[in-house]
């Protein structure tokens, strides 16, 4: 168990809905903006495919993945691969939560709507702004997970066959998430966030980004 | 006959060829032939979600590749269902001779160009598949896999190449691409 490096942040893989695609874009803000060099987004195609350099990724990091929506894809392609996030941030409750990313002197914040949109290529203005919130999100969380007190175990993917395409009803209980904040999720057998959840697992003012000291 | 025909994108996010890929399918899937084709979604796929399993088991699917780690068709591999066909990026990339660029997110013109000249390729092997005469073989999910391990064969379908960039698997029904350059 060690002081971890690098985070590694895995947002759903998705195609389909428009929240995968604000997913991803919050992972791109994170790992090209925010904390380029410390954090590395998770390529799910590759991992499955075995690539070298991805398994040891999710494997030596500790990984936040990004959930687009209530499937909740991503962490259940961590169930299927025997891995467990450091941490989950769930998109649907935080596009409900006032903007944290803007000084709210001008009032900007109430100015602000945080939705997907309907654009999948690339998100609209709305949906910009619920990644970007996503990503600042993501941000306090890799830096909480890069303090020398957080330690992490390095995992090992799972051999051999696994049942696949089957489907679980209820994901949260599957990987033994426990809710920190609204949208923000660690596994019960992970290392605790100690910066979140000070408050009784509340995680102190409940947004999960202002709590870091 | 097919109704319709289910696209896969290889999914990935970490290459901007990957970012190619996808930009193309969503033309296809909203511009070119909306109503005619699918996009399969991998890890709703693997999810266990009902339209995702029963567009692979019940439609031709096509799978487009972006790069040599061929992502897509191992992963249909794993998974036990043959594609239709198989579009490979990098052939089409080496004969328009347009550039994948720097920018994942949002593609630049030249990649952007890149993704259009992809959309025709899969549209046009889509209207193929579409004909009356084509038959579509019933695929079954195989409900176990190994993941994460470099365990695929090279070349698992013994693909047949038809024009640049579109393939077909050996084991499948042929294909006009006639007009395909």
């Amino acid at each position: 168990m060690g002081e971890a490096r690098k985070v590694a942040v895995y947002p759903c893989g998705g195609v389909g809905f428009v929240l995968s695609s604000v997913a991803r874009y919050a992972a791109y803000l994170v790992t090209e903006d925010l904390l380029p060099g410390k954090t590395e987004i998770v390529d799910a195609q590759r991992l499955l495919n075995g690539l070298p350099d991805e398994v040891a990724l999710v494997e030596e990091n500790p990984t936040i993945i990004i959930d687009g929506c209530g499937y909740q894809c991503g962490s259940n392609l961590f169930r299927l691969l025997g891995l467990k996030p450091a941490a989950r941030l769930l998109i649907p409750p935080i596009a409900k939560l006032p903007a944290t990313f803007l000084c709210d002197c001008a009032g900007l914040k109430k100015q602000v709507r945080l939705a997907p949109g309907t654009q999948r290529r690339v998100p609209s203005e709305s949906g910009k702004n619920l990644a970007t919130e996503v990503a600042v999100r993501a941000k306090s969380m890799a830096e909480g997970l890069l303090r020398p007190n957080y330690r992490y175990e390095p995992q090992r993917v799972r051999q051999g066959q696994t049942a696949i395409c089957g489907y679980v009803n209820n994901i949260p209980e599957e990987v033994g998430y426990v809710m920190i904040a609204e949208g923000v999720d660690r596994p019960n057998s992970m290392p605790r966030l100690d910066w979140l959840e000070q408050d009784g697992g509340k995680g102190g003012c409940g947004c999960g980004v202002d709590c870091l000291p | 006959m097919a109704e319709r025909v289910c696209l896969f994108p290889c999914g990935g996010i970490k290459k901007t060829e990957s970012t190619v890929a996808r930009i193309a399918t969503y033309i296809v899937n909203e511009e070119l032939l909306p109503r005619q084709t699918m996009i399969l979604c991998v890890p709703a796929f693997l999810r266990g979600v009902e339209e995702d399993l029963v567009m692979v088991e019940d439609f031709p699917t096509v799978v487009i590749d972006c790069h040599g780690e061929n992502c897509g068709t191992n992963l249909l591999f794993r998974a036990g269902v043959t594609p239709a066909a198989r579009i490979f990026i990098p052939d089409i990339a080496e004969v328009t001779g347009l550039g994948y660029g720097s920018s994942r997110r949002e593609l630049e013109a030249e990649a952007l160009a890149l993704a259009e000249a992809v959309a025709g390729k899969v549209a046009a092997v889509c209207r193929a598949l579409l004909e009356p005469d084509y038959v579509s073989p019933k695929q079954t999910i195989k409900m176990s896999a190994s993941l994460a391990q470099q365990d695929v064969p090279a070349d698992p379908f013994a693909y047949l190449k038809l024009a640049d960039g579109i393939y077909r698997p050996a084991s499948m029904p042929d294909f006009s691409v006639k007009g395909v350059s």
